[in-house]
């Protein structure tokens, strides 16, 4: 009886151990401009995550120490996506915009792996025009894109998200940043 | 390879070594049976690195699990001996669930 305990014991710590060791962060090749901000989210089981910041351009990548994720389980998260950006853009900038899907994909090819892809359109009402001619217009302001895929060779799963300018009208120089940022998003590899 | 993956790959050799003890002291099925389960799971971290999707690795285990409860049925030893093997079997029919509705 101790001997299947202390076997069970022993089968236990390799399991706490494996999901308490550090990760490779999954990273881009090339941060460009962007500033970057980089910590360990959570020790057990152990999540690394990296934020790259350009003032309207966001990439966040975190590196999970995980056996195996399906990709519908990805999927099944990011489904509720939309209704979690509309709230954090009016909770933290007091924004109004609606969210809206546009595509999702299962079996995306990324970085050597089947991926999964989401991407959403930011959708802003904005008032063009003077008075009292001036007329509201829905315009798509940015794209939102959640990508996940598991590095099957370091037992991690790579979660990214991003946020890229897609309305030039007023401030051109965010044609370069969306540049920048596709960039970004389309080096990040598991290591 | 990294060092986590042989962490976890060594996980399962305490349920082996009990299966050669097993084998040792003569309970040869009972043996047979943890050797199999100890080899799938180590069979499992090697091809997941390989690229084989993890998701069939669990429920095999259970599988294993489910034939090895079988396998000490005995004729005549009454209702709760399938307690063991109906649970699994419900957990087996409850993740297989899981991951085609997923």
């Amino acid at each position: 009886m101790a001997v299947v305990v202390s076997a069970y014991g022993c089968a236990l710590l390799c399991y706490c151990t494996f999901f308490a060791m550090p990760v490779t962060p999954a990273e881009p090749l090339d941060a460009l401009s962007f500033s970057i901000e980089d910590r360990v989210y959570s020790y057990f089981p152990r999540i690394h995550e990296t934020i790259y910041t350009n003032g309207k351009a966001f990439v966040g990548v975190a590196t999970i120490r995980t056996i195996s994720a399906p990709s519908s389980a990805f999927s099944a998260a990011f489904e509720r996506l939309d209704g979690y950006a509309e709230d954090y853009a009016r909770e933290q900038y007091g924004i109004e915009v609606d969210v809206v899907p546009e595509s999702n994909e299962t079996g995306y090819e990324f970085s050597g792996h089947d991926a999964v892809r989401h991407t959403y359109a930011v959708v802003k009402a904005i008032t063009v025009g003077y008075p009292p001619f001036e007329t509201t217009l829905d315009v798509r302001v940015a794209e939102i894109g959640a990508m996940a895929w598991f590095c099957n060779v370091d037992f991690e799963a790579v979660v990214m998200f991003y946020v890229a300018p897609t309305y030039f009208v007023d401030e051109p120089d965010l044609q370069q940043l969306r540049i920048e940022t596709v960039m970004i998003v389309e080096g990040v590899a598991c290591h | 390879m990294d060092v986590s993956i042989l962490v976890l790959a060594s996980a399962s050799v305490p349920f082996g070594l009990i299966a050669l003890h097993d084998i040792a002291s003569g309970e040869a099925r009972k043996g047979a049976f943890g050797a199999a389960s100890a080899a799938w799971s180590l069979s499992g971290v090697l091809l997941v690195y390989l690229g084989v999707p993890g998701l069939i690795f669990f429920p095999g285990l259970l599988l294993i699990m489910i034939a090895s409860s079988l396998s000490r049925v005995r004729r005549g030893g009454g209702a709760l001996q399938y307690a063991r093997p109906s649970a699994l079997a419900a957990v087996l029919a409850l993740v297989t669930i899981g991951l085609v509705m997923l």
